[in-house]
């Protein structure tokens, strides 16, 4: 279930690394992969400056996100995966299924949220979130950080 | 019809809806919150009629689909897509719970 995708972000010419490990439990896994790649060629059309990078390790990710529907039988994996990662981790919360559970948020086999389970910091909202989306949850989250 | 936007967000005009409810029956997910009040009008015909005034309007876009079915089933077309993603939500600062003078702004920036 886990991807290492780093992201690197440069906002007004200070370098602000984000390093991203994907927990990608259902088909937003695939799209955030998809937006990932797009991440570069958007930037042009952002006023941020964004540059994904292809390397990197999980044990220096500071940024997890959750992508997909939380089932129950997976939770366990997604807070063992947070609890991994050092202290003062964000969470992304990327798509309607780890933010609410989606169109399950009914199904007994799902968490309606992945913030039940680890806290969140930034919520992308979308079913799945387009790369745009995903650009200004990173920006979002940025400033979080920055803050 | 021929120029549809690109499934960004959706917006409302808060006057064109009637509280009629399809939107919130046809939602898959339930994410549209609509609360709405009797008001007895007198039209000066033979007897008063009784519309609904609408005191709440809000879709919860962390639940939200964009499946766009919403759109399709409101009588009124009190419900549109706009271009514009909606934006993300940080903890603390932000709600992806719009209420309806939110979702009407973002209808107001459609019309540009």
């Amino acid at each position: 279930m886990q991807d290492t995708t780093p992201v690197a972000v440069v906002v007004d010419g200070q370098p602000v690394h984000l390093w991203a490990v994907e927990a990608g439990l259902a088909c937003c896994g695939v799209e955030y992969a998809a937006a990932t790649t797009l991440i570069s060629q958007l930037q042009a059309q952002t006023s941020i400056d964004l540059d994904a990078f292809a390397s990197g390790d999980s044990d220096s990710a500071n940024v997890l996100v959750v992508s997909g529907t939380v089932t129950t039988a997976l939770a366990p994996y997604v807070v063992a995966l947070y609890q991994r990662m050092g202290p003062g981790a964000r969470v992304m919360s990327f798509g309607a299924c780890a933010a609410t559970g989606g169109p399950y948020w009914d199904s007994y086999a799902v968490v309606d949220g992945v913030d039940r389970l680890v806290p969140v910091d930034v919520y992308v909202p979308g079913c799945p979130p387009s790369p745009e989306a995903l650009i200004d949850g990173l920006r979002t989250l940025l400033l979080d950080v920055r803050a | 019809m021929n120029s549809q936007p690109r499934r960004g967000s959706i917006a409302l005009n808060p006057p064109d809806c009637t509280s009629c409810m399809l939107c919130v029956k046809e939602c898959p997910d339930k994410c549209i919150h609509i609360e709405s009040h009797p008001v007895v009008q007198e039209t000066g015909g033979a007897r008063p009629v009784t519309v609904q005034h609408l005191d709440r309007f809000a879709i919860d876009f962390g639940l939200c689909m964009y499946c766009g079915i919403c759109i399709d089933v409101c009588p009124f077309d009190a419900l549109a897509w706009v271009g514009q993603s909606t934006p993300s939500a940080a903890t603390g600062s932000g709600s992806l719970m719009h209420e309806m003078d939110q979702l009407a702004t973002g209808w107001n920036s459609s019309d540009d």
